[in-house]
């Protein structure tokens, strides 16, 4: 506990392709499942993370860092002086631009910020793929996603019968 | 035959299976995301437009019916039950666990008896917290209806499903005529809010068919002359501007807090007996006449209440009008 106030204490986190990042703690610990690891002590000085390749991880590793609670986040002197609303809007935008992805990478970082429990990262991540599900026709979806209609003619037209109320 | 029915302009929109080439020939990232994360995006939608996904592929067919959360607003009466009967065909035929809704949220466009009590059947085996509210679709004359104490034309009297699973049911009525089922245990029920409803004379609530509620509140009830509440597991009551109401009977050892407010609205006599030894607040607005009134067994300390507000006030009738409010503070210094 004493440690975490310090604010300093490093990290080592490993992708399964080899790379390693040293993160502070504080920024680490954005993630619930990495929490629970450090205070259940199953961290030593690196923890393998599965299934997240470095440059997911790295992209991850950057959006902790911003999220991170100002207080330790270095390069951000001047934060505590700026009102708190003007801080949640910045963080907006960047946001914003963070989540300008191919749709490979936004899926790969859905997955990952699942796994790692990272609420803000999952909400945002989500939230977009759900803004072109609620703002376009389904042949749109499809067409956006990809996603290839395997239905029969005929089965497509007893669900849609079956479900006529949500299409209307 | 259907798609006679179909807009024009949707017609040439419909991709038929076989000739669906995937645009772009991109890679559909989405639907090989596990269901928990598909459900997890679909739980941000509103549940109509997560049911209108089912038609997307495959893929998508089931997912929605393993939403936990479903939310329908502002919805015909009759949508809750086609969803319903969906989700827990669904549910089966994908060998899911059980349909398991954690909570149903409904708010309708219109008042239908008929129509609601048969999705709250449906509803009533699978729904962990129910919320209906159909203060949308209250007109201004059922409301001056309500008010002015006029008997409108009411349909059959309509039994409340039995609610097993349910732990928490928040229902706001159009003014519908509702009756608590005769038989029948709402084991897990803790919580209850009826509001808005009509009432058939007598409304009893007791162990035996509510064995776990804890918190109830009633408003805006007509004609329930008489309420028998009768309970061990009650902490707290809320009775407001139940109107017809004449009779009132409470036994409940466990009661912490018990508001009372415009009630007896026809009765120049309200009758009420009310035992409750563990009583802590208790506020009472509306005739009170203390001939009738008992407030049977109050707590042994009660003389060390501290009686926060307490006024009387003549009416033009002369009958009593009287606001009580107490809290209990206990003798012993904190």
């Amino acid at each position: 506990m004493a440690t975490r106030e310090a604010g300093k204490k490093m990290i080592m986190l490993k992708s399964p392709d080899g790379m390693e990042f040293e993160v502070e703690e504080a920024v680490a610990m954005e993630s619930q499942t990495i929490r629970k690891m450090i205070e259940d002590d199953c961290a030593d000085t690196a923890i393998l993370i599965p299934n997240i390749n470095s440059k997911i991880l790295s992209r991850v590793i950057e959006y902790c860092n911003k999220h991170v609670p100002t207080t330790g986040a270095t390069g951000a002197a001047a934060s505590d002086t700026v009102a708190p609303a003007a801080l949640a809007e910045d963080l907006k935008i960047w946001d914003a631009e963070f989540i300008k992805v191919n749709r490979a990478t936004r899926f790969d970082l859905i997955q990952a910020a699942s796994y790692l429990n990272i609420k803000g990262l999952l909400d945002l991540t989500s939230q977009t793929t759900i803004d072109t599900i609620s703002d376009n026709s389904l042949e749109e979806i499809r067409s956006f996603l990809s996603t290839k209609n395997d239905y029969l003619p005929e089965e497509e037209q007893t669900i849609r019968r079956e479900n006529q109320w949500a299409f209307q | 035959m259907e798609s006679n029915g179909e807009p024009p302009n949707k017609a040439p929109a419909v991709v038929t299976g076989a000739a669906a080439a995937v645009p772009g020939g991109g890679m559909d990232f989405l639907s090989r995301l596990p269901d928990h994360l598909l459900v997890d995006i679909l739980l941000r939608l509103r549940t109509k437009e997560a049911v209108a996904t089912t038609v997307l592929s495959r893929r998508w067919r089931g997912i929605w019916a393993q939403l936990p959360h479903l939310f329908f607003d502002g919805v015909h009466p009759s949508v809750p039950a086609r969803a319903l009967a969906a989700y827990e065909a669904l549910a089966a035929s994908e060998a899911h666990a059980a349909a398991d809704i954690q909570s149903l949220a409904v708010s309708l466009d219109q008042v239908d008896a008929r129509e609601t009590f048969a999705w709250l059947s449906l509803a009533a085996p699978l729904c962990g917290r129910l919320h209906l509210d159909d203060s949308r679709a209250v007109s201004d004359e059922m409301v001056e209806l309500f008010r002015g104490r006029r008997r409108r034309h009411d349909g059959e009297a309509s039994e409340m499903p039995c609610f097993r699973r349910a732990t928490e049911i928040r229902l706001r009525l159009g003014f519908l005529t509702l009756e608590l089922p005769r038989v029948g245990v709402f084991d897990a029920l803790r919580l209850m809010r009826l509001q808005n409803f009509q009432s058939r004379g007598q409304f009893l609530i007791s162990d035996t068919m509510l064995p776990s509620l804890q918190e109830l509140t009633m408003s805006g009830v007509r004609d329930m002359n008489v309420l028998t509440l009768n309970s061990k597991s009650l902490v707290s009551i809320d009775l407001s501007y139940l109107m017809g109401l004449q009779r009132l009977h409470i036994t409940a050892p466990g009661l912490h807090q018990l508001d009372v407010v415009r009630c007896f609205y026809d009765s120049l006599k309200p009758v009420a007996s009310i035992t409750a030894e563990r009583l802590e607040v208790f506020r009472w607005n509306g005739p009170y006449d203390l001939e009738s009134v008992h407030l049977g067994e109050m707590p042994p300390d009660a003389r060390s209440t501290s009686y926060r507000h307490t006024s009387l006030a003549r009416f033009s009738d002369g009958s009593d009008m009287c606001r009580v409010s107490w809290s209990l503070y206990s003798s012993s210094p904190p």
